[in-house]
C-alpha cells in the first residue's frame, strides 16, 4: 500500500469531540480546488463516484498518484448524487454477479478504507415475484447466486411478511406477491457520503480534481492518445480512462469508434421524511418501481428508464403516476405520505444491460461505461477493475467478459433478457 | 410528459405512443455480405445524440402508424414531425 | 372561548361559526375560515413546534406554504394527516392537531437537551463519526434513524379518494393577484381562453380591500372593472383551493386541489383531492414572492415572523401574533405592514431599519404616528425562553448598543420572486441588483412570470407590466397600438428600495444560533464551516449542510445561503449559481399522483366470453400478461396437484378442453404476405398450401427467441398468426414497426383478431368424436383433415374456424367461433361430450402436458439468450432465404461448443418434483466446486408417465444425453438425474398425428 494513503486528519468520535472545543483541530478539506498541472501519469475523465474510485484504486493498488480528475461539473452532482443508493450483488448471471459482489466486499469495508462514513447498511434488499414464472425465475437467481457464493434467499409471501409487516400480500390486488429473493447483505449505501469521502482521500492522495472543467477533445495522434483539451488549458497524460454516464457517446466519437451506448433519463422520488416505518428495500421488477426508506426519513422511489433517449435529466411524469400506483399496492398506507422531490439521473443503456469496461481501438484510451442503472452499487468495484485494466493495459479477469467485442460475437451477458431485475 | 403531433392525428399526449428508437439506416438486404463488426454496428450501435435526434415514433394508441420525429435530446424541443417518407409535413411553430 | 389574539371585525372568516379543535389535547376555539395556523395565532399558541435537530422552541415564521416551522400531525373522523404545514390546511369542527418531535410533550422536551452538544455537532457530523467498531454501525444506524423523519405514518388505510382530472386551455395563470387579473383581462381580450388558480378558498385574496388598496382614485375604479371583466367572462375558468405542483415540458402542469380542505360530504362520489393535468399554450406565473428572514443570533425564536406574514394573519384572519411588536427590515415594502396595523388602531414599538435612509414618505407617516424609526442599526441577538421577549441592537457601526423590549418581531430581509417553476423545468435566473433577488431568465420553454415572481413588488407597476407581458403573445403591430391604450394610470410613483445586508457576524467563526434555513436547523456556522471545508458550490454546500432538504425545499432559505457564500466567497451572486430546483413545488399525497389506479384499476383485466363459466365451475385463476385465465379448476376438496393429475390424465385418455381464446391472433393479409412472413420467421412459406398450418418461433435480429405460434394459410395472401398470450400486443407493435419503418414496399396490412375469437381447443383421444358431433357437416377423418392443416365451416351463417394442431401431443381441434357465440358453442361442447367424460381444464395441465412432449413455452424454457439452435429447431432455420435473425445466428459463437441446450431430465426420485431454477454440475462436483452447466426450466410431475420431469438448458446438452448429473436446488439440496431428449411421452408423435 502507497504510504501517502496514511494521513494525520482522521476522523472518528474522540476527533469529533476534540472539534466540538477547537473546531479547526479537525478542519480537513473535503473537495480541492485546484489548478491543472501540464503533465500527469492518468487523467481519469469523470468525477462520478466510478471515475474518483478508479482513481483511488489508482494510487491503492498500483501505486499511481499522479492523476487529475476531470469533472465537466461538479464532484457529487452527477448520478452518483442522483439515486436510489441500492446495493446488492445478487445478479443472474455469473458474470455480472461476480463483478458487483466484489463491489459489495469493497463496499464493506470502504468507511473504514478512506476514513468517511459511507453509511452501508445491510437493510436487505426483497425481489418479489407477482406470478408463476417471476417465482420460479427468482428460484433459478436465488440457486445461481448461492452456488456463486452469494448470499441469497427465498421467501414466501408469509415469510415476507414476517420480514416486512407492512407489506400486502392479500391474493386479492391486481397482481398479488408469489415469493421474494432476499439478500441479506444488500442495502443502501449513502450516495452523498462517497462523493465527499473520495473526493477527500483523493485530496489527501495529492490527486487533482478539477471540477468544473469541461474536455473539449481528446489529443490523439497516430491513434495514440496523450492528452485533452478543455475549458481549462491542455492537459497531458500517458493514459486517459474514461468514466462518463451521459457523455461516454461524446468521447466515443472524439477516438472515432462508435459505442452501443444510448442515454436515457432515470426518475426516482423522494416523500416527505417520515419517522422509520421501512427498513429493507423492496424491488417489483413486474410492476417497475421500487422503495425503500433512506437515513433521513424520506421514502425513496425509484422506477424503471423513461422510454426515449434524452439529455434533460427531466423525465416524464406517467412513469412516476405507474411507479407511485406500483408501490401503494404494496403498501397502501403509503398513500397518505406526500411527494417532495423528484429528479432524473442519466444513465447509459447497453444492449444487455451490462457495462462495457475496457481498452478502446485507440491507444492508452480506456472507457468504463453502458452500466444502465446498476451502477451506483458497482462504483467501488467498477474503479477497482478499471483501474486494474488502465495499470495493466488488459482487464482483469472481472470485467474480461465485459469487452467491447461481445457485441461482435454475441456473447451477451443477458442481464433483463434473462429476467434479472433491474436496479 | 412531450405534446406530439402525430402527422394523422394532431397533437396527443406522449402516453398515447411508443418511442421506437433512432431513426436507423436501413437493414442491409444482404446481411450476410457483412462483416461480424459491420454487422454488430448495424445491430448496436447507436448515434445517441445530445441534440436535434431524428427518431420514430408508433402512435400506438392512435392510428398505430409510425412516423418521425426531429426532438433536441436536451430541451425537448419538437422541431419536426414527418412521415417515414421523410416528407416535412408541417414545421412547428417555434 | 376566547380567543386572545382575535381582533374584531376583521378578515374573511366565517364568525358566526365557531368551530372547536383540540391542539396538544387541549380544547380551543376559531371559526370557520381559519387555517390551523390562524388559529392557533388567535389563542395565543406563538410557540407551536420544535426543531428537528436541536429540539428549539419554534413558532410560526409564515403564512403561506413557504412555513419551515409549524408541521403538524392532524386528523380529523379518520381521515390521517402527516407532515402538515399549519398554513396549507383549514380548520374543521372536531380536527385533532398534534406537534411533533419532542418527548414527553411540547413544553417540556428532553430531547432539547441536544442542544447543549450542540457544538459536537459539526455538518457532515455522520459522515465522521460512528465508523468503528465495523460492526455496529447497523446498530448505530437504527438509532440515528428514529431521530430522522417529522410525522409518523399510522399504517391504517387512507380514506381519502383522489381523482384525477384533464384539461387544456391558452393560457394558464398561476395566481388571482393585481397581475394574474391584469394580465388574465388583457388575454381575455384576445380571445384566448384562461384557467386561473388560487391556492386560497377565495379569489384574489390580497386584493380584497380594493379600497384601501389603492390611493389613486382612478386606479381603484379601472382595477376594479377589469376585475369584474375577469370574473364574469365566459372563457375564464377559476380553480380555488389549487396549487401548482409541478410545470414539465410543452407546457404540461400538475396541480392539486383540495389538498388544504376536508371533504364533509357523506357522498361516495365526490372526491377529497384532485390531481389537475393541464395542457397549455402558455403558462404564467404570478405566485408573487417569498420573504426572506433576518439574521442574528436566536433569530428563530417563536414570535419572530415575516412582516408579510404579520399582514396577512391580520387581513385575512383579523389575528395579530401579539402587542408589542418590533419590525426589523432592510427594504421600504415591508412597512406596508405598519399601515395594516394603524389601519386597524394597532402601533408598533420600534422599527429597525438597517438602511441610512428610508422612503420619506414612510418616514413623515411614522412620524406622524409617533413610531420610533432605528436607523442604521441592525438586531445582534433576540432573548426569551419559548419566545422573544426583548432584543439587542447595534449600529452598524458597532459604537452605539441597546436593548429593546418587544413580544413580536417582525422581520424582512428582502423577497425571493416564485422562480421555482422556472429552474425545475431548466431555466435560468439572473440576479438583479436593485431589488436583491433573482429573477427568470425566461425563454420560449419557460413560463411568464409577472407581479411579484418577477420581482416587480410595487402594486401599480404590477398591473401595468403584467398588462405589457401579455401583449408579447399577440403580434407586434397589434401590440404597439395597445401599450398605451389602457391601464395609463399605473404608474410606480413610490420607488421604494431593498438594500442587501449581510450582518457582520458573518464572518466571525464563532457565531452560535444564527438560523439559516430553520426547518433542518442548518446554522450559519455549519455554512462557514462546510466552505473551509471546500463546499464552496451552491448544490455541493446544499447537500453537504442538509439546506432547504426540508419539506418546505429552502424556499424561506435557499437565497439568503447564496448571498452568504457569494460574500464570503467574495464573489457576486450571479457567478455562483443558484440552487437547482425540483419538482414539486408544492407537495402532493402519493394517493392523489396514484389517482384511482390501484386494485382493479391498477392494470386493466382481460377476461375472456367464457369467464363467468370458468367462475361458476370453480375456476383458481392466475394472471398471464393481463388475462384471468383458469390455472385449475377444483373439484370438491381435491389440492391442486390432484386437480391438475386429473385434468392432465382426461386429455390423456378421454377428452379435455382448454378456453384458448386469450392466444393472440393476427390476420396477415395482402399480396406480399408471404415475403412479409418470410423475413418475419425463420421457415419458409413460399410453398405453403391453402389450408394448412405452420409452427415458427420468432425471432429478433438478434437470433434470439422471443415468441412462437401456429401460422395458418387460410387462403391466397390470407394468414392467421398465433402469439402467445402475453406476447400478441408486442408481437403485433413489432410487425407494424417492420412493416412501416422498414419493409414499406411491402403491400400487406395487419388486424389484431385476439378478442374477435373464441378459441374453443378439444384435445384428447376423443376429441375427433366430440368435434364431429359438434360440426356434422365436416369430416373430421384423418384424411380429409390431417394434423397440421385447417378447415372452415359455418352454422346458421356463424363461421367457424377450425385448426388441427397440438399443444398438448394428443389429438386436437381448436375451435374458433365468434366471441359472441363463445359461450354457446363451449356449453354445447361441454353438453356433447358429457358422456365422453369432457373435462375442462387449465394452464397449470396444460403446462404438464407439453412438458410430458417437450414443447417450449417462451419465456419460462427461454430466457431471451436463447437460439432456436439452442433448443434444436434447427431444421426450422431456412438456407434459402433471409429472415430476422439469421445473419446474427451466423455468428461463431452460436454454433460453439459449451452453448446451453435444451435437454430433459429424469430425476432419480422420481416421485418428487424438483424444485425450479435448480441449478445443473457433473456428477462428480460439489455446491461450491465445478462449473454450473445450466439449470432446469421446467419441473412438473407427469401423472401419466407417474414420475417427475424437467426441462432443462445445459451446456453441451445433446452431447450428454444418457449421462448422470448432479442438480442442486435453491435449499441446496442435492438431486441426480439423467439427462435425456427433451421428450418424455409418445415421442415419436403418434398420438397428435
Amino acid at each position: 500500500m502507497n504510504n501517502k494513503l496514511n494521513t494525520k486528519n482522521s476522523y472518528s468520535i474522540f476527533s469529533i469531540i476534540k472539534g466540538g472545543f477547537n473546531k479547526n483541530s479537525i478542519l480537513d478539506i473535503s473537495i480541492s480546488n485546484k489548478t491543472p498541472k501540464k503533465q500527469y501519469d492518468v487523467i481519469v475523465i469523470g468525477g462520478g463516484g466510478h471515475g474518483m474510485a478508479t482513481a483511488y484504486y489508482l494510487a491503492k493498488n498500483h501505486g499511481i498518484t499522479n492523476i487529475a480528475v476531470v469533472e465537466k461539473g461538479l464532484i457529487g452532482r452527477g448520478n452518483t448524487g442522483r439515486n436510489t443508493q441500492v446495493v446488492r450483488s445478487n445478479y443472474l448471471w455469473t458474470e455480472s454477479s461476480l463483478l458487483y459482489e466484489h463491489s459489495l466486499k469493497l463496499w464493506n469495508n470502504l468507511s473504514q478504507d478512506i476514513n468517511f462514513n459511507v453509511m452501508y447498511t445491510k437493510r436487505g434488499v426483497f425481489s418479489l415475484a407477482h406470478s408463476y414464472q417471476e417465482a420460479r425465475d427468482v428460484a433459478r437467481r436465488v440457486t445461481a447466486n448461492k452456488l456463486n457464493g452469494i448470499d441469497s434467499i427465498y421467501l414466501t409471501p408469509k415469510e415476507i411478511k414476517d420480514y416486512i409487516p407492512i407489506i400486502n400480500i392479500s391474493p386479492k390486488v391486481r397482481y398479488p406477491i408469489f415469493g421474494a429473493s432476499l439478500q441479506k447483505r444488500g442495502g443502501t449505501v449513502h450516495h452523498d457520503a462517497v462523493a465527499w469521502g473520495l473526493a477527500r482521500r483523493l485530496n489527501q492522495i495529492g490527486v487533482d480534481i478539477l471540477q468544473n472543467c469541461e474536455v473539449k477533445n481528446l489529443i490523439i495522434k497516430n491513434n495514440i492518445v496523450n492528452g485533452i483539451e478543455t475549458n481549462k488549458g491542455d492537459i497531458f497524460a500517458s493514459k486517459i480512462a474514461v468514466a462518463v454516464a451521459g457523455s461516454s457517446t461524446r468521447f466515443a466519437e472524439m477516438g472515432k469508434f462508435k459505442l452501443p451506448i444510448e442515454s436515457h433519463p432515470l426518475q426516482a422520488w423522494v416523500s416527505e421524511p417520515i419517522k422509520p416505518i421501512l427498513n429493507p428495500v423492496i424491488m417489483s421488477n413486474a410492476v417497475h418501481a421500487y422503495v425503500s426508506q433512506a437515513e433521513k426519513g424520506e421514502l425513496v422511489i425509484g422506477a424503471g428508464i423513461d422510454k426515449y433517449i434524452g439529455y434533460s435529466q427531466r423525465g416524464s411524469f406517467s412513469v412516476i403516476e405507474n411507479a407511485t400506483s406500483a408501490i401503494i399496492e404494496l403498501f397502501p398506507s403509503f398513500s397518505k405520505v406526500k411527494l417532495l422531490r423528484t429528479w432524473a439521473g442519466l444513465v447509459d443503456v447497453s444492449p444487455d444491460a451490462c457495462p462495457i469496461i475496457d481498452l478502446t481501438p485507440v491507444k492508452n484510451l480506456y472507457i468504463n461505461c453502458g452500466w444502465g442503472t446498476g451502477g451506483f452499487k458497482a462504483t467501488p468495484g467498477s474503479g477497482y477493475v478499471f483501474a486494474h485494466t488502465v495499470a495493466n493495459n488488459e482487464p482483469h479477469v472481472l470485467n474480461e467478459p465485459f469487452s467491447f467485442t461481445r457485441f461482435e460475437s454475441g456473447k451477451l451477458i443477458d442481464e433483463h433478457g434473462a429476467a434479472g431485475v433491474a436496479h | 410528459m412531450l405534446l406530439i403531433k402525430c402527422i394523422f392525428c394532431g397533437e396527443r399526449d406522449e402516453t398515447e405512443f411508443h418511442y421506437g428508437g433512432e431513426l436507423r439506416d436501413k437493414r442491409p438486404l444482404n446481411p450476410n455480405d457483412l462483416s461480424d463488426k459491420e454487422w454488430a454496428e448495424f445491430l448496436y450501435s447507436k448515434r445517441n445524440v445530445n441534440g436535434i435526434h431524428i427518431e420514430q415514433w408508433f402512435h400506438s394508441g392512435g392510428c398505430r402508424q409510425w412516423f418521425n420525429i426531429e426532438r433536441n435530446t436536451f430541451t425537448n424541443e419538437i422541431t419536426n414531425t414527418f412521415n417515414l417518407k421523410k416528407q416535412k409535413i408541417t414545421r412547428e411553430k417555434d | 372561548m376566547k380567543q386572545i389574539n382575535r381582533i374584531n371585525n376583521l378578515g374573511l372568516i366565517n364568525r358566526s361559526k365557531l368551530i372547536e379543535f383540540y391542539f396538544n389535547d387541549k380544547k380551543l376555539y376559531a371559526f370557520e375560515g381559519d387555517t390551523l395556523a390562524s388559529a392557533l395565532l388567535a389563542n395565543g399558541f406563538i410557540f407551536t413546534s420544535r426543531s428537528i435537530k436541536y429540539h428549539r422552541p419554534r413558532g410560526l415564521f409564515a403564512h403561506d406554504i413557504s412555513e419551515p416551522n409549524s408541521i403538524m400531525q392532524v386528523s380529523i373522523e379518520d381521515k390521517e394527516f402527516i407532515n402538515v404545514q399549519a398554513t396549507d390546511i383549514y380548520l374543521y369542527n372536531n380536527m385533532v392537531i398534534k406537534s411533533i418531535n419532542h418527548w414527553p410533550s411540547l413544553d417540556f422536551d428532553i430531547f432539547s437537551l441536544k442542544r447543549i452538544f450542540s457544538k459536537f455537532f459539526l455538518p457532515g457530523f455522520i459522515y465522521k463519526t460512528f465508523m468503528y467498531p465495523r460492526l455496529l454501525w447497523d446498530f448505530y444506524e437504527k438509532l440515528i434513524r428514529k431521530t430522522k423523519g417529522f410525522g409518523k405514518l399510522k399504517l391504517e388505510e387512507d380514506l381519502l379518494r383522489y381523482e384525477k382530472k384533464h384539461s387544456n386551455t391558452d393560457i394558464l395563470i398561476i395566481g388571482t393577484g393585481p397581475s394574474a387579473i391584469s394580465f388574465a383581462y388583457s388575454v381575455l381580450k384576445f380571445g384566448y381562453k384562461i384557467i386561473m388558480v388560487e391556492q386560497d378558498s377565495i379569489f384574489s385574496p390580497t386584493m380584497l380591500d380594493i379600497e384601501n388598496s389603492f390611493t389613486d382614485d382612478k386606479q381603484k375604479n379601472e382595477f376594479s372593472q377589469i376585475k369584474d371583466y375577469v370574473l364574469k367572462h365566459s372563457n375564464t375558468t377559476i380553480l380555488l383551493n389549487t396549487k401548482l405542483s409541478s410545470f414539465n415540458d410543452h407546457n404540461f402542469s400538475t396541480l392539486i386541489q383540495n389538498s388544504s380542505v376536508i371533504n364533509l360530504s357523506e357522498s361516495n362520489y365526490s372526491p377529497d383531492q384532485i390531481l389537475w393535468k393541464i395542457r397549455s399554450t402558455k403558462v404564467v406565473i404570478a405566485a408573487g414572492a417569498i420573504e426572506r428572514p433576518m439574521l442574528f443570533e436566536n433569530n428563530d425564536l417563536p414570535g419572530i415572523m415575516s412582516s408579510k406574514s404579520i399582514s396577512m394573519y391580520l387581513n385575512r384572519y383579523g389575528v395579530i401574533p401579539g402587542k408589542n411588536i418590533v419590525l426589523y427590515t432592510n427594504n421600504d415594502y415591508s412597512y406596508q405592514m405598519i399601515f395594516d396595523l394603524l389601519k386597524n388602531g394597532i402601533s408598533v414599538s420600534a422599527v429597525i431599519d438597517v438602511r441610512k435612509n428610508i422612503n420619506d414618505e414612510i418616514l413623515v407617516k411614522l412620524q406622524k404616528n409617533n413610531i420610533k424609526v432605528i436607523l442604521h442599526h441592525e438586531v445582534i441577538k433576540a432573548y426569551g425562553n419559548k419566545f422573544i421577549n426583548k432584543i439587542d441592537i447595534s449600529s452598524i457601526d458597532k459604537k452605539e448598543k441597546t436593548t429593546i423590549k418587544c413580544s413580536v418581531l417582525a422581520v424582512s430581509n428582502g423577497y425571493t420572486p416564485i422562480n421555482q417553476y422556472h429552474v425545475q423545468s431548466g431555466g435560468l435566473l439572473s440576479y438583479k441588483e436593485e431589488i436583491d433577488s433573482f429573477v427568470p431568465i425566461e425563454t420560449k420553454f419557460s413560463p411568464i412570470h409577472i407581479g411579484g415572481s418577477a420581482g416587480i413588488f410595487d402594486l401599480a407597476e404590477s398591473i401595468k407590466s403584467a398588462y405589457l407581458k401579455s401583449l408579447t403573445l399577440i403580434d407586434k403591430k397589434m401590440a404597439d397600438l395597445k401599450k398605451t391604450s389602457e391601464l395609463n394610470n399605473f404608474k410606480n410613483t413610490n420607488n421604494y428600495s431593498i438594500s442587501k445586508y449581510l450582518p457582520s457576524v458573518i464572518y466571525n467563526m464563532n457565531t452560535k444560533n444564527i438560523f439559516v434555513d430553520y426547518q433542518t436547523d442548518t446554522s450559519l456556522f455549519d455554512i462557514k464551516y462546510a466552505i473551509k471545508e471546500g463546499f464552496i458550490f451552491v448544490d455541493q454546500l446544499r447537500r453537504y449542510t442538509l439546506f432547504g432538504t426540508g419539506i418546505e425545499q429552502g424556499k424561506h432559505s435557499n437565497d439568503n445561503i447564496l448571498f452568504l457564500l457569494a460574500d464570503i466567497l467574495d464573489l457576486k451572486p450571479d457567478q455562483i449559481g443558484h440552487v437547482k430546483s425540483r419538482p414539486p413545488f408544492s407537495s402532493i399525497n402519493f394517493g392523489a399522483i396514484s389517482g384511482r389506479s390501484n386494485n382493479e384499476f391498477f392494470d386493466p383485466i382481460r377476461i375472456t366470453p367464457i369467464h363467468n363459466w370458468h367462475k361458476q365451475n370453480n375456476a383458481i385463476f392466475e394472471n398471464v400478461g393481463q388475462w384471468k385465465r383458469p390455472l385449475y379448476y377444483q373439484k370438491f376438496n381435491e389440492s391442486m396437484e390432484e386437480s391438475v393429475n386429473r385434468e392432465c390424465l382426461a386429455v390423456r385418455n378421454s377428452v379435455g378442453v382448454i378456453d384458448a381464446s386469450t392466444l393472440g391472433k393476427i390476420e396477415v393479409v395482402g399480396p406480399d404476405s408471404i415475403e412479409f412472413l418470410n423475413m418475419i420467421y425463420p421457415n419458409k412459406f413460399t410453398n405453403m398450401k391453402i389450408a394448412k398450418c405452420k409452427y415458427s418461433l420468432m425471432l429478433n435480429d438478434e437470433g434470439m427467441i422471443f415468441d412462437d405460434g401456429v401460422i395458418a394459410k387460410l387462403d391466397e395472401n390470407h394468414y392467421l398468426i398465433h402469439t402467445t398470450s402475453s406476447g400478441a400486443s408486442t408481437v403485433l407493435d413489432w410487425l407494424d414497426q417492420w412493416l412501416q419503418t422498414e419493409w414499406d414496399h411491402f403491400n400487406v396490412s395487419l388486424r389484431s383478431v385476439t378478442d374477435k375469437w373464441t378459441t374453443i381447443s378439444v384435445n384428447g383421444p376423443k376429441s375427433r368424436d366430440l368435434a364431429s358431433r359438434l360440426f356434422e357437416n365436416v369430416d373430421f377423418s384423418n384424411e380429409s383433415f390431417p394434423f397440421m392443416s385447417y378447415k372452415e365451416t359455418s352454422v346458421d351463417d356463424i363461421p367457424i374456424r377450425i385448426f388441427r394442431v397440438s399443444f398438448s401431443g394428443e389429438l386436437c381441434f381448436e375451435i374458433n367461433v365468434p366471441s359472441n357465440y363463445g359461450q354457446y358453442f363451449w356449453d354445447k361442447t361441454f353438453e356433447l361430450g358429457r358422456d365422453l367424460s369432457i373435462v375442462p381444464y387449465g394452464t397449470e395441465a396444460m403446462h404438464v402436458l407439453r412438458a410430458e412432449k417437450g414443447f417450449i413455452i417462451v419465456g419460462q424454457d427461454t430466457d431471451g439468450s436463447v437460439t432456436p439452435i439452442d433448443i434444436g429447431a434447427i431444421k426450422m432455420l431456412s438456407k434459402s432465404k433471409d429472415f430476422l435473425g439469421k445473419r446474427s445466428l451466423d455468428r461463431p459463437y452460436f454454433h460453439e461448443n459449451g452453448r446451453k441446450q435444451l435437454v430433459g431430465i429424469l430425476p432419480d426420485d422420481f416421485k418428487n418434483r424438483i424444485y425450479d431454477g435448480a441449478h445443473i454440475k457433473n456428477i462428480n462436483d460439489e455446491i461450491l466446486t465445478g462449473d454450473i452447466l445450466g439449470h432446469i426450466t421446467s419441473s412438473y410431475f407427469s401423472p401419466i408417465l407417474n414420475k417427475s420431469i424437467a426441462l432443462a438448458l445445459v451446456k453441451n446438452g445433446n452431447a450428454m444425453i444418457g449421462q448422470k448429473v448432479l442438480i442442486i436446488d435453491m435449499n441446496l439440496n442435492k438431486n441426480y438425474g439423467t439427462i435425456t431428449k427433451p421428450v418424455f411421452y409418445d415421442e415419436k408423435g403418434v398420438k397428435q398425428q
